[in-house]
């Protein structure tokens, strides 16, 4: 190693050295790796950890009063109750697409891409591939609030042949074309669409198979402003 | 997964949790997040510890790698602070080692989490190119360019150190 790597080498293990003691995190993460190997958890933007803080927000009206211990937090009724069996019909379709590239400028007229509108009014247009899935019903929808990643997000848990497409979206998007560092990562993002707008994008960095489809969003007001257009337009 | 599962779990976890905050927290530059960092690893690791018992520690690490730059890559905001102006040293001959210890330290914490990794992998875990694309899921020349714009942007905070990025292969 030349003085530059040792250099860095000891910064490094001054940094190393600072860290504070360790509290026992074997029995909890033991819980919820189990939780998550018997039933269905995670989100696209969530780790375990995260869905364990998630705490329901809003429910879909008429499921708080059949699921009381809140359906869409990504843990399984304890005792393995069933899942309610009723359908949530989205009067909007959720539209998921690959995104192939983006551009900061409005989709030009007569473009297939999407466009997207940020906050300050800016605009981006999404490129979109061949890559997609319709989602016009689900079993349950609801806006949850993460407090380890500090965002709110719109919860769709699919019915099985939903969850399964989902599944393969994303283990396509992750196997073939997820890479940490590489820019070319754009490739495995995708495109949440309604009413043929973006709402939000996400790079999906895991196979996803439990049937959750988690839309973060900056606040609780845009989550809402989101749910409502699924179930009400 | 039955008890002796967990109990060998709980084990590995006791044993080498320590040493993995430590690594944890060299990739996050904060205790919290460190500890969030490791309680995700472990997790996974939880989930596939019928599979990765035999080999845990190399799992987790990869995983910890992996899980830190993506945390980065979802975040449309960045944690870290950029400084705009390297720390003040002292004139001290004597301490002026120590300064451009703490200001390296300061510098490292202020690189994306992205190039910190790559620069924890090739400096701290002495792993070769070849070894840290391999942990990170990408080329090695992605693992170049990375080591390059992570040192030059050291070097720009502290060219009075003299970085250099040009390695010499072992």
């Amino acid at each position: 190693m030349n003085r530059t790597g040792e250099l860095i080498a000891t910064a490094l293990r001054d940094i190393e050295a600072e860290a504070g003691p360790s509290r026992p995190l074997a029995d909890v993460a033991w819980r919820a790796g189990r939780r998550r190997r018997v039933t269905v958890i995670g989100s696209a933007a969530a780790t375990v950890a995260a869905a364990i803080a998630i705490a329901v927000v809003v429910l879909v009206p008429g499921h708080a009063a059949e699921n009381p211990g809140g359906t869409g937090t990504g843990l399984a009724p304890a005792g393995g109750a069933k899942q309610n069996p009723a359908v949530v019909q989205l009067r909007s379709p959720l539209e998921l697409r690959q995104i192939t590239a983006t551009s900061n400028k409005p989709c030009p007229p007569h473009s297939t891409g999407a466009t997207r509108i940020g906050m300050r009014g800016t605009m981006q247009c999404f490129t979109l591939g061949r890559h997609e899935m319709t989602i016009t019903a689900v079993r349950s929808a609801s806006v949850q609030y993460s407090s380890t990643d500090a965002d709110y997000r719109v919860v769709l848990t699919l019915y099985p042949t939903g969850a399964a497409r989902y599944g393969t979206l994303t283990a396509y998007l992750y196997k073939t074309q997820y890479k940490p560092l590489d820019p070319g990562a754009a490739l495995a993002s995708l495109a949440f669409i309604v009413n043929g707008r973006v709402v939000q994008t996400v790079v999906i960095d895991g196979v996803i198979k439990t049937g959750d489809v988690a839309i973060p969003l900056n606040s609780r007001a845009s989550a809402e402003t989101v749910l409502a257009e699924l179930l009400h337009h | 997964m039955d008890e002796h599962a967990r109990q060998d779990f709980a084990d590995f976890a006791a044993a080498r949790s320590p040493q993995l905050l430590r690594l944890a927290y060299v990739l996050t530059g904060d205790q919290h997040a460190a500890e969030d960092l490791l309680q995700t690893a472990l997790t996974r690791a939880a989930a596939h510890w019928g599979r990765v018992r035999n080999s845990p520690e190399a799992y987790l690490r990869k995983i910890m790698y992996r899980e830190q730059v993506s945390l980065w890559r979802r975040r449309s905001r960045r944690p870290e602070t950029v400084m705009a102006e390297p720390p003040e040293r002292s004139a001290d001959d004597q301490l002026a080692g120590v300064d451009s210890r703490l200001a390296l330290r300061q510098a490292l914490l202020a690189l994306p989490p992205g190039k910190r990794v790559v620069l924890v992998l090739r400096y701290l875990e002495d792993l070769p190119e070849e070894q840290v694309a391999a942990t990170l899921g990408c080329s090695v020349g992605t693992v170049r360019s990375q080591s390059h714009k992570a040192i030059r942007q050291l070097r720009s905070m502290l060219p009075e150190l003299g970085l250099t990025d040009l390695e010499v292969p072992a």
